[in-house]
């Protein structure tokens, strides 16, 4: 292995680390917006899907370039689902906060290890 | 009259540098960013500059024309589709477009193309893989 990729190698492994640690704060972030969602109508609604659906997608993409397929494949369920109702105009679905709590189950044990 | 033959000063002169590739990157996820960063200047052939929206990477193709744009496609304010859109509203000859997009639906990787994208990279990409990727979607042969 070349230095350089020897030392994007590394900067991987610190920055999955560095993840591990932010993902408990993130879906955290995902449940709060869920529960104002489903609190909320209208426009204010719409405005807390729109930011669903992009912490979501976020968390899918760093989970997925981190290779924690679980995390992935979570996270894009309820990105999959904001994204839905965004596309039906808003209208609620129960299912989103049965999917956060499903995230909050892929949440990394210790810090660093795939799941 | 032919140059270079009777000119062995010249001959002897090293050759200039290869021009490194200009890419301009868009994404709004930092981490997504700097791994795409570090991966396309990994060996030295690219360089790159970056931002976290479409708006700044439009400003930035205003300053100085990149060689190539690589797009997020879901980012919040302009998404990569709409600064394509604006790109080719705003430049006649725009740059060439890759998007970089985590969903790999048929569907959606069509409509990219159906936009003129020049190629798609799915993520999670391969950041050992991604500049090579680069090179062979802009037809450069010389990939290692």
């Amino acid at each position: 292995m070349s230095a350089e990729a020897a030392a994007l190698a590394n900067r991987l492994r610190e920055l999955t680390v560095q993840f591990a640690a932010e993902v408990p704060q993130a879906v955290s972030e995902l449940l709060d917006l869920v529960a104002q969602a489903a609190r909320s109508d209208g426009a204010p609604r719409r405005e807390r899907l729109v930011q669903i659906e992009l912490l979501a997608h976020r968390l899918n993409g760093r989970a997925a370039m981190y290779e924690w397929s679980r995390l992935s494949r979570r996270a894009a369920a309820v990105e999959a689902a904001a994204a839905a109702m965004l596309a039906g105009k808003g209208s609620w679905n129960a299912r989103l906060p049965a999917l956060c709590e499903a995230l909050t189950r892929a949440i990394p044990t210790r810090t660093g290890s795939p799941v | 009259m032919e140059s270079g033959a009777s000119a062995p000063s010249a001959a002897a002169a090293p050759a200039p540098a290869p021009r490194r590739l200009d890419i301009l990157l868009a994404d709004d996820d930092a981490d997504i960013r700097e791994i795409a960063t570090l991966a396309l200047q990994r060996d030295g052939r690219a360089e790159v500059r970056s931002c976290g929206d479409g708006a700044a990477a439009l400003n930035a193709v205003r300053a100085a024309r990149p060689d190539l744009l690589v797009l997020d496609v879901m980012m919040p304010g302009l998404d990569g589709r709409a600064t394509m859109a604006e790109l080719r509203r705003l430049h006649p000859n725009p740059p060439p477009v890759i998007f970089l997009t985590a969903k790999a639906m048929p569907e959606e990787l069509e409509q990219l193309r159906q936009l003129g994208a020049r190629h798609i990279i799915t993520k999670p990409f391969d950041p050992m893989k991604l500049l090579d990727e680069v090179l062979v979607s802009l037809g450069q042969t010389d990939v290692r």
